[in-house]
């Protein structure tokens, strides 16, 4: 299979609801192990016991994702790392968004940001406008918390016109623009708009963050009428991460109205998966601000830290235009995760601390 | 007697000749390096001017005269300007010019052309003294330098042009400078303005005022030739109109129309009442630009730049209150924060100008592909008084960016356009590529607005088509980038309908 061939399977793969379409073609025609990796990597349907069986890079790869996803931001930015040097430039941007991830849920966003400019100058110049769209979108997520959203929102609003019509992505970018508006003074509106389409375009499993969006906005901006539909929609406490933050809404929004959000602030907490480490940190110290501490003790459990070098010498930070770095431009902040990050006792500011960590 | 005026009279006047001869060619090929190129073309003439005690030729110029096809249109091209080094900074040059003007009027030319190379400072200064303008700019291959094209226009008398929005303080006020300085083509013989404020001032400068262009008419003794229109946005369509009426030239300042509907009629107006048409959008006259613009269409070989990045910032402070009733009615007054007569803010205003300058310099209409409309800190609706807008799409293979600001840090004015081994930075005072300076000029945009002046003094009797499209394709950009901006994909009614 040559390169072009791969594109249009990869092409068919992301219109495709799970790439059924695709596989079943495998069944007949059987594939490098590379590309099974990919198509089970790309289906929902993937146990979360399956391991790549081929020694490709793009397996690899797909293994360092497998880590990210688990929170496992150490082995996967190990395995990033070593990838950023591919001679094939679509692994190797791969490679950069995925070492940029695992940067950004560590919240170093100045060196997430650093690798992401070369990953979108990689796409740019290679023409794959899909990588273009991951790496703007994942610029977009570094300004939003980074505390920047008018700037995040013109890397979503680039990464949506990215995307091919019908994209799977699309909802997952709207939900993203939602996250954004949902922080810009005067756009509540727009943002439960923006929030209300996320949660019903299909493709992607977005529906449960786009209405624990929606929950948080409602008890932001006073109106319980949010924070009701976002209860009433199909999510179940415990069954999706976008539960936590509906249970976590309904919890300070009772606490506002003087009753006890402890049962709330506890279904929050088993409704994050136990990869979600900051989000249970930060709901134990929210609990803690609200005095009605969960029983779970902090610790130092979060461990965190990464050690990825900047960008500095990659061969391709010369192709990085004032056209990439526009879209960045203004200082962004490392954040030191420990336990004084979010060990504020004023409800408030530890309500506004989640900002740094949740899209 | 002086030792200037002694000096003066020991050379001859200009004297004309229509043959080249081997005294002609040697005086040249002492004062340049390369062989005229009066020895390749035909019909050239001479004037000469002789030091009178040794009888040798101290000054000559070589030009001729060309005529367009079958039309009456003739221009003059002065090929070669020499002065001996011995006799440079005595007016030979000024008397030779004029010569050569006097005769090139009395053939009826519509203007004389000349090129000249950056080192050629003598003649720089001395054609700049005498009115020419400098129309194009270019790298030089024959000195490995920067060589300029200039005009000396010659309209038959001078045009007569009122003033169509005239605040003193404002765009009229810049253009009636302009018209002033350039007092051999146009003569400013009335303004229109709404306020009585700006009627006042121009009355007591001796200039028929009114409040619309039939009432001005009216007290004129002759019919002006042109009016340059200098208003409110959403005022331009009323004014275009009388115009039509009266079969006047227009000097439209920017925005030519607020919405591809209105350039629809305009254009259809135009075949019907075929009057010249000139947009006022200064960029495409700077120097600078034009220069960037040689660079990229004809060093580059028509390779498009990656990526372009367009920055236009006022680097003004909104003002702290928003504005009463009042205060939006009338010259100087702050119509650009009144929707109805902005029609827009920074997307219509600067965003304008920005994505005119990128189709002129890559020569290729601008694709939106996603445009951010903002007030303040906040989404604007595209129907709102926009402060900052964002527009990102492609050019051909380009990727552009451009980020405009009403207001801003700072006063910026910049376009970077990266290649895959060079980059090239423009503003309006130089070019440089790879951060070497290649090409500098005046900042200021007198002589951008003296050239649009000349353009209307000589236009003919039509309107320019070229002129319509390019702008009918900025509007195409704009009307689409709002598409995508409406609070990003959501229209006001969605909101008003709920």
């Amino acid at each position: 299979m040559n390169e072009e061939q791969f594109f249009t399977t990869l092409e068919k793969l992301r219109l495709s609801q799970a790439g059924k379409g695709v596989r079943q073609s495998l069944n007949t025609d059987p594939e490098p192990l590379w590309l099974q990796d990919l198509l089970a990597y790309s289906s929902p349907l993937t146990p979360k016991n399956w391991k790549p069986v081929g020694e490709t890079a793009i397996s690899k790869l797909i293994l360092a994702w497998k880590s990210y996803f688990n929170a496992d931001y150490a082995a996967g930015a190990r395995t990033f790392l070593k990838f950023t040097q591919e001679p094939n430039s679509w692994t190797r941007a791969w490679a950069i968004i995925g070492l940029a991830k695992c940067l950004t849920d560590s919240l170093q966003f100045k060196n997430a940001a650093d690798w992401l400019l070369i990953a979108c100058a990689i796409g740019r110049r290679s023409e794959h406008k899909d990588l273009m769209a991951r790496a703007f979108g994942a610029i977009g997520e570094v300004l939003l918390r980074s505390g920047l959203p008018q700037r995040a929102l013109d890397a979503f609003l680039f990464d949506e016109q990215l995307l091919p019509y019908g994209d799977r992505y699309k909802g997952r970018v709207m939900c993203y623009k939602a996250h954004a508006y949902s922080r810009i003074s005067g756009a509540v509106d727009t943002a439960n708009y923006a929030y209300q389409l996320a949660a019903h375009i299909p493709g992607e499993k977005t529906s449960g963050y786009a209405l624990g969006g929606l929950a948080l906005l409602g008890v932001n901006s006073g109106r319980k009428q949010l924070l009701k539909e976002a209860t009433a929609g199909p999510i179940e406490p415990g069954k999706h991460p976008g539960a936590g933050w509906i249970t976590t809404a309904q919890a300070y929004q009772k606490f506002q109205d003087g009753e006890n959000p402890r049962e709330y602030l506890k279904s929050a907490y088993d409704s994050f998966p136990e990869v979600h480490r900051l989000e249970r940190r930060w709901l134990i110290s929210f609990s803690i601000a609200l005095g009605y501490p969960l029983h779970e003790v902090p610790g130092d459990a979060l461990n965190l830290s990464l050690d990825v070098p900047g960008p500095a010498d990659h061969r391709d930070c010369r192709h990085i235009t004032r056209f990439e770095e526009s879209f960045v431009h203004g200082e962004l902040i490392d954040y030191m995760i420990d336990d004084d990050l979010f060990s504020s006792n004023d409800h408030s500011t530890c309500w506004k601390q989640r900002e740094v960590f949740m899209p | 007697m002086s030792e200037e005026s002694s000096l003066k009279s020991s050379f001859s006047i200009p004297q004309r000749l229509d043959q080249p001869s081997t005294e002609i060619r040697n005086f040249f090929l002492n004062i340049f390096d390369v062989p005229p190129c009066t020895a390749q073309l035909e019909d050239e003439v001479f004037w000469i001017v002789r030091d009178l005690q040794s009888n040798s030729i101290i000054g000559a110029i070589a030009a001729v005269f060309q005529r367009y096809g079958q039309s009456d249109y003739q221009e003059c091209y002065t090929l070669q300007v020499g002065i001996s080094s011995e006799c440079r900074g005595q007016e030979i040059g000024s008397s030779l010019l004029k010569a050569m003007e006097q005769e090139a009027r009395q053939r009826e030319c519509i203007q004389v052309r000349m090129r000249t190379f950056q080192d050629w400072n003598l003649v720089l200064d001395l054609i700049e003294k005498h009115g020419w303008l400098r129309s194009k700019a270019r790298p030089s291959e024959r000195y490995n330098f920067v060589e300029e094209d200039w005009i000396l226009p010659l309209p038959k008398r001078p045009i007569q042009v009122i003033l169509v929005g005239a605040n003193p303080n404002g765009r009229g006020g810049e253009w009636a400078k302009a018209i002033e300085r350039q007092s051999q083509l146009a003569s400013l013989t009335g303004v229109v303005d709404c306020s009585q404020e700006s009627l006042k001032h121009w009355e007591a400068k001796g200039l028929p005022a009114a409040a619309d262009i039939d009432d001005l008419l009216e007290k004129l003794d002759t019919k002006p030739d042109a009016a340059v229109l200098a208003l409110p946005h959403s005022e331009y369509s009323r004014a275009r109109e009388a115009c039509f009426r009266h079969k006047l030239a227009m000097l439209h300042e920017k925005p030519l129309g607020t919405s591809l509907q209105e350039l629809i009629e305009l254009k259809e107006k135009l075949e019907t009442t075929p009057v010249p048409l000139i947009v006022g959008v200064q960029r495409r006259a700077h120097p600078a630009y034009i220069y960037l613009h040689h660079i990229v269409t004809e060093k580059m070989n028509d390779r498009l730049p990656e990526t372009v990045y367009v920055r236009l910032a006022l680097g003004h402070s909104p003002s702290p209150s928003p504005p009463k009733e009042q205060d939006l009615q009338g010259a100087g007054k702050r119509w650009r924060d009144d929707p109805r007569q902005a029609r827009g803010g920074g997307l219509i205003d600067l965003g304008y100008h920005a994505i005119d300058l990128v189709h002129f310099i890559l020569d290729s209409p601008l694709d939106v592909t996603f445009c951010s409309l903002w007030k303040g800190d906040s989404p604007a609706f595209s129907d709102e008084i926009d402060d900052r807008a964002v527009i990102v799409g492609r050019c051909g293979s380009a990727w552009v960016r451009i980020d405009v600001d009403r207001f801003g840090a700072s006063k910026e004015e910049y376009m970077i356009l990266n290649f895959p081994n060079m980059q090239i930075r423009a503003t309006r005072d130089s070019v440089e590529v790879d951060g070497k300076e290649q090409y500098s000029c005046k900042k200021s945009w007198i002589k951008a607005e003296e050239g649009v002046v000349a353009r209307l003094a000589i236009a003919p009797g039509e309107p320019d088509s070229l002129e319509f499209w390019n702008y009918y394709a900025v509007m195409r950009v704009i009307e689409s980038a709002k598409g995508l901006a409406a609070k990003a994909g959501f229209k006001r009614e969605d909101f008003e309908n709920e």
